[in-house]
């Protein structure tokens, strides 16, 4: 029964209109950043150049391909969140809304069996979201960009020599998936609890939000709060890009991670098998 | 004879208000059996706890004998359910949603026989249109067929001529009688379309304020009562003076009420009262009967309030 739910949910996902927002916002935004980089990054790369050159040895073109890869997965942050919460947000609350439980839950099937499947059919999306930009941001980029080492401009610079990139960037993006799936569980668990999927888009997103922002400033207190807010732990795919990989945060960071996913599961278990369907 | 549907002391609460107290009921194997209730008596809150939508505060219900729990809904397989308007995957055809709804209950519906059912509701040649696109009567239709695609032993039906037209209403009712008489199936329907209950229930309940009123056939509950007649005469005046002089003692019984004559009697038949008006040189232009269950359940309502 678990795989024919699952595929029901899966159908009912992707024959949804709001489903493919996200994948037609990044099919017109990457190819544009591609077009723009190769039509203006001269300039950007000199620059880059100047500052790096008596440093580091750099091989090749530094605005490549993997350059414009690394700077589209740091949509890792809100964007992407964004996309996958107007899925994830509607899995329960979208039946709520269309009316639809009193039909799915006067089936002879569990409660507990429809989370399952619910929060399985939401991660399936998430993959094929992730695979989906994984593959427009890199591919394309590539071909008209070519290849060469990666610049990482961020609180130091790193730079990936070329033999390194492809399986760091798949450590960043399965990293990423787990992250992602931090916010499918978030989402869904709001979606349980009301009957309309706007509370928990939004709710998701400004849970994400808030934490960001506590997470970053720089006063004592939020500093206190900063390790016991997952989204510290959400941009675990940056350590692949850090030099040398510290595995040891990478894996705390993903356990962190997935303890929530347990968390959010256990309690939209709880209070979905005991909710009234009044709608 | 076999129950297929009981409660016993059925109890829900929402905060401080009581929807459902104490209910018990009994449906038997191919009653067409009516739930009637004012608005917010606590109709749909039952139907949803028979369907396991929520789960009672106290009390039980048993499906074929079998006490339905939160983690053993097998017994749902021989139940198929309308609870209020039936609503669907808009954004999906009715083949699909009754594709999938099929599925839940552990069958692979065939297409022939997805269509056939599309078919005994009448909606056939609509097969492959989106929901959407359907109007609130087709909708109530594909409720219907999506109730019965698993071949359920029990259908409920929860309050199914909600928003239709008279033709619309006259189709759904032919629907659920056909269903009882061709294809032998038990049914409990809901309604606070009194008349509708009349026309179509064997045994029925009235419930008021979350608790039962009454229960039993609907011949017998309305039988027990005394019937009013509306009699159209040719000379009112003269045929209220022919039932006084007869010493019917029901005098206080009978009234003239605009063309007609209205009498309320327990002893004498309305054939009785027929030839005694012919022999007396009255014609008859009709009479007929006002008792029903729409009297008798607004008296019954009345009486609890």
């Amino acid at each position: 029964m678990i795989f024919t739910l699952l595929s029901i949910e899966l159908y009912k996902i992707f024959k949804k209109w709001r489903t493919y927002i996200g994948f037609l916002a990044f099919g017109v935004f990457i190819p544009i950043l591609i077009y723009g980089v190769s039509q203006g990054g001269n300039h950007y790369q000199r620059i880059l150049e100047r500052n790096l050159g008596d440093q580091f040895l750099i091989v090749g073109n530094l605005l490549n391909g993997w350059y414009v890869a690394f700077i589209t997965i740091q949509a890792m942050i809100i964007h992407i969140p964004f996309f996958i919460s107007l899925v994830a947000g509607d899995l329960f609350a979208g039946e709520g809304t269309a009316g639809t439980y009193r039909m799915f839950l006067t089936r002879p099937i569990s409660r507990e069996l429809v989370v399952i499947t619910k929060y399985l059919a939401g991660f399936i999306y998430t993959l094929v979201f992730l695979i989906f930009f994984a593959l427009l941001s890199t591919l394309p980029s590539i071909y008209f960009l070519g290849t060469g080492d990666l610049i990482v401009p961020l609180e130091k610079i790193v730079v990936i020599p070329s033999s390194e990139i492809i399986w760091r960037f798949l450590i960043a993006y399965f990293s990423s998936f787990i992250s992602m799936c931090v916010v499918v569980s978030l989402a869904a668990l709001f979606s349980s609890l009301v009957n309309n999927s706007i509370g928990p888009i939004v709710g998701t997103m400004a849970v994400i939000v808030i934490f960001l922002i506590i997470g970053e400033l720089p006063f004592e207190l939020f500093e206190k709060i900063s390790p016991y807010l997952f989204t510290k732990y959400m941009t675990v795919w940056l350590e692949a890009f850090d030099y040398p990989i510290d595995w040891s945060e990478i894996i705390k960071s993903l356990s962190i991670l997935l303890a929530h996913i347990l968390l959010f599961f256990s309690i939209t278990l709880l209070s979905f098998r005991k909710k009234d369907i009044l709608t | 004879m076999e129950i297929v549907l009981e409660t016993k002391n059925l109890t829900k609460k929402f905060k401080n208000i009581i929807a459902v107290e104490n209910l018990n009921l009994v449906v038997y194997k191919g009653d067409v059996f009516g739930f009637l209730g004012p608005n917010g008596a606590g109709k749909s809150t039952t139907i949803r706890m028979l369907t396991s939508l929520i789960y009672p505060d106290s009390g039980e219900v048993y499906l074929f004998n079998e006490q339905l729990k939160p983690n053993s809904k097998s017994v749902l397989r021989r139940v198929g359910a309308i609870v209020e308007s039936p609503d669907f995957y808009l954004y999906l055809t009715a083949y699909k949603n009754l594709e999938i709804l099929g599925r839940l209950y552990g069958i692979t519906p065939a297409k022939n026989q997805i269509m056939e059912i599309l078919e005994f509701v009448g909606l056939s040649n609509r097969w492959n249109s989106k929901v959407k696109t359907f109007s609130h009567g087709m909708k109530q239709r594909l409720g219907i067929a999506q109730a019965l695609l698993h071949n359920p032993d029990l259908i409920i039906l929860d309050e199914p001529t909600t928003g239709l037209d008279p033709q619309g209403m006259k189709e759904i009712r032919q629907l659920v009688l056909s269903l009882s008489k061709e294809k032998g199936k038990t049914i409990f329907i809901s309604s606070h379309l009194l008349y509708e209950v009349e026309l179509i229930a064997n045994r029925m309940i009235i419930i008021n304020k979350g608790k039962k009123i009454v229960e039993g056939y609907v011949k017998e509950l309305l039988d027990r009562e005394r019937t009013t007649y509306n009699f159209n005469l040719s000379n009112l005046e003269k045929a209220k003076d022919i039932l006084i002089s007869l010493n019917l003692e029901m005098n206080k019984d009978f009234r003239i009420n605009g063309s007609e004559l209205e009498i309320s009697t327990q002893k004498i038949s309305a054939s009785q009262l027929n030839k005694i008006f012919v022999q007396n040189e009255i014609e008859v232009y009709s009479f007929y009967p006002k008792r029903s269950l729409e009297e008798f359940f607004l008296e019954i309502i009345q009486g609890q309030k």
